[in-house]
């Protein structure tokens, strides 16, 4: 029947809402770039090096891995540029590039590829290489150290070490709109949390982000960094300023939300969300680490999968059906 | 298509119902008849041998024959013709049914038989004797024993998006289905009869004397499961039939398809379809049931090309025809056209679990985790632990995936080999 009419056959449904992973990846992307640009203002070359070496790193590891792996390449669908931008921001600006590559190398195969790519990570990739590179090479991750040779107009202590070390007291000049405008040393894109506030709001109306993870986040720091600095005002900062210093709002509105190692449901999402800022203070006030995002993150990766057993009941199932 | 908006907010999509308005309603138009008419029988699997009607056998219309010595339900003619040929037609899910190809004759000559059935007045009788009718629903549970039916409700508005077949029934033929419904509820001692409909069709739904339940126009709020928990307030899984709790669940088309039946012992032959072509706009039509849907596309001037999309219903829970020798039987809502340019492939890219999928889903099922069991093919575990079988398929899922996975695809294939697996078991138990 070579010259007959065939249709094409398919199952419904036979239209789409026209999303996609690349958009999805290219609106994160978008969002960040306000927090990059102005880290890269401040730090010049340097940043800009960092954050352009790890997006190239990360795409071509993830090219690299396609290929050895035998699978469709991916590299179009902008999760591995994504992964290398979120890691650049969390870097300092002098990361030399052998710790960038091995970063991106831990993000891509370690946080992603291992278990199978996209959507099949229980961690957050950019979280897994991030403390990877804290735990091996704690001298290149601290800010003070490494940004000490920077002079951009506003005191390069890194706050929540000062805070950590000296008390309240050490960072009591600090004023709220210097730490929103990224008058703060950090991480390229940690510190200018007007810009990543900006961005997160355009995620949450995009539909990319769920607000239930930023705000009960937010809430749960601020609580619990609350309850803290009640407890001892001298040594425990305030919450406002524990949720514009260090990765606080880059973990608010970009890294708990990472699709694959986050709940779906609400009730999941709010708890989820909280416990983040639990630990996240929790950490900072009484472990030995003065930002304790990375580790808070991580940790309520591991949760997601019970948390999200909490669900509603399916379409009438009763106890008769149980 | 139907794009998302930019800014969702998370929100769920809004997809609106076609409405119809009355200013706006267009008249049906009478298609002529066609020359050949295909009349499957998709009741249990049967293969060709031994068939009790034979190629060039002359048919009339309504005349009921039971295909086999030992078939379970007959099956009636629609048309008055010689029998061109018998043919046995695979259907999905490796479905295999005879199909008899009738050429078809004028005048239509009429078989009394149902006349007569309805002349005795018993209900069972003259709704066993309408089952046979290509594509009609069954109406044994009516009369069961055990569990009769004491509600009906009627669908006033339609399953799936673009197709507008009830609403413009409801609207052009509101005395016919008044009829039905009276003669029905003498006929069967019905308690209750309801009639869901948006609410720009309030006042034609009150004329049928049916109570009006009216129902937000928003997909997938047509869909029965959907509609029966909005009028009965409680919600009847997938896992039991509708009619096990006594709720009977007709499309107003159906009724419509009905009334010469109940009133006049008329068998009935024809029934209206939407069709939608490639630009979207929608074409009322009544059909000879048995006509090839080419002759359908024909006669309404829609051309198709090799590389076109034909979905028998609406777009998002239709079926696809591979060629266009299918007949529009009486539960053939609609047709819809899709160009080769708007044919969208799916993906094999793994779920991201953004979760869309979770909260755009009525039946509450974890979607995402679902979709990893299905991929795996571990449907007692998609079952056990997701609620597979509580599906209601709406198609919705897939509509929103960003990895575009055919999740729908998925779950249907995961309930089809669900299935296969407990008959597996059934029998060597």
């Amino acid at each position: 029947m070579p010259d007959q009419k065939l249709y094409v056959v398919s199952h419904a449904p036979y239209c789409h809402t026209g999303s996609s992973i690349r958009a999805r990846s290219l609106d994160y992307l978008l969002a960040a770039l306000p927090a990059v640009l102005l880290g890269i203002s401040q730090y010049g070359v340097p940043a800009l090096r960092v954050v352009a070496f790890s997006i190239s790193c990360a795409v071509l590891w993830e090219l690299a891995l396609n290929k050895a792996m035998k699978r469709p390449v991916t590299i179009t669908d902008g999760n591995a540029a994504l992964i290398g931008l979120i890691l650049a921001m969390m870097l300092p600006a002098t990361t030399p590039w052998w710790a960038v590559l091995i970063g991106t190398l831990a993000a891509v195969l370690v946080g992603k590829w291992v278990y199978g790519g996209i959507g099949c990570n229980p961690l957050n990739p950019t979280m897994v290489a991030f403390a990877m590179l804290l735990l091996s090479w704690k001298g290149i991750m601290d800010f003070d150290a490494a940004l000490v040779n920077f002079a951009p107009g506003f005191p390069m202590a890194y706050p929540p070490a000062s805070l950590k070390y000296f008390g309240t007291s050490a960072v009591e000049d600090f004023t709220v709109w210097q730490l929103l405008m990224g008058q703060q040393s950090g991480g390229i894109g940690t510190t200018f949390g007007l810009g990543i506030i900006a961005g997160g709001i355009y995620l949450i109306l995009r539909g990319h982000l769920r607000w239930e993870l930023p705000a009960s986040f937010i809430a749960g720091l601020l609580v619990t960094a609350s309850l803290f600095h009640l407890a001892d005002p001298s040594k425990y900062g305030t919450p406002i300023f524990h949720l514009l210093t260090g990765s606080a709002l880059l973990a608010a509105f970009f890294l708990i939300g990472e699709e694959a190692s986050s709940p779906v449901n609400r009730i999941p999402m709010f708890l989820y969300g909280a416990l983040g800022g639990f630990l996240t203070v929790l950490i900072r006030s009484i472990g030995i680490y003065p930002d304790g995002v990375v580790f808070a993150v991580l940790l309520i990766n591991i949760c997601n999968p019970l948390l999200d057993k909490i669900r509603p009941k399916a379409f009438g199932k009763g106890a008769q059906d149980a | 298509m139907i794009k998302r908006p930019f800014f969702t907010l998370g929100k769920k999509p809004r997809l609106p119902y076609a409405l119809l308005v009355k200013e706006a309603l267009g008249t049906v138009k009478d298609l002529p008849p066609p020359g050949t008419i295909i009349l499957p029988y998709k009741g249990p699997a049967l293969t060709g041998a031994g068939l009790s009607i034979h190629q060039g056998d002359r048919i009339r219309t309504g005349a009921r024959f039971p295909l086999t010595s030992g078939a379970p339900a007959p099956f009636v003619a629609t048309a008055t013709g010689r029998v061109a040929d018998l043919s046995t037609q695979r259907g999905d899910r490796g479905r295999v049914y005879p199909s008899i190809i009738l050429e078809t004759a004028t005048p239509d000559e009429r078989d009394d038989s149902f006349f007569k059935v309805h002349q005795e007045g018993v209900a069972e009788k003259i709704f066993s004797y309408l089952e046979g009718l290509p594509g009609m629903p069954s109406f044994s549970r009516w009369f069961s024993k055990t569990s009769q039916v004491h509600t009906l409700i009627i669908s006033g508005m339609e399953r799936d998006l673009l197709i507008t077949t009830n609403q413009f029934l409801l609207k052009t033929e509101s005395e016919v289905l008044a009829e039905a419904i009276q003669t029905l509820k003498e006929m069967t001692g019905l308690e209750r009869v309801v009639i869901a409909v948006p609410p720009g069709s309030v006042s034609d739904a009150e004329k049928t004397g049916a109570e009006v339940s009216v129902v937000r126009p928003l997909y997938p709020n047509g869909n029965p499961r959907l509609i029966v928990k909005e009028v009965l307030k409680k919600a009847v899984p997938m896992t039991r039939g509708l009619d096990e709790g006594g709720i009977a669940f007709l499309g107003a088309d159906a009724l419509v398809a009905l009334q010469p039946a109940l009133t006049k012992g008329e068998i009935p032959t024809h029934r209206v379809v939407t069709v939608v072509n490639k630009g979207g706009t929608p074409v009322h039509a009544r059909v000879r049931v048995g006509t090839p849907v080419s002759n359908v596309l024909e006669a309404l001037d829609i051309e198709t090309e090799h590389g076109d999309r034909v979905v028998v219903s609406g777009p998002m829970t239709g079926r696809t025809l591979y060629a266009p020798d299918e007949p529009v039987l009486f539960d053939t809502e609609g047709i819809m056209v899709q160009d080769r340019s708007q044919v969208l492939t799916g993906s094999d890219t793994h779920c991201i679990n953004c979760g869309d999928c979770v909260r755009v889903c009525p039946a509450h099922i974890p979607v995402n985790v679902l979709i990893r069991f299905l991929e795996n093919r571990l449907y007692q575990d998609a079952v056990d632990a997701c609620d597979l079988l509580y599906c209601i398929e709406c198609g919705l899922c897939a509509y929103v995936c960003p990895a575009r996975i055919p999740i729908y695809h998925y779950i249907a294939l995961g309930k089809y080999e669900f299935a296969q697996q407990m008959a597996k078991e059934a029998a060597h138990a």
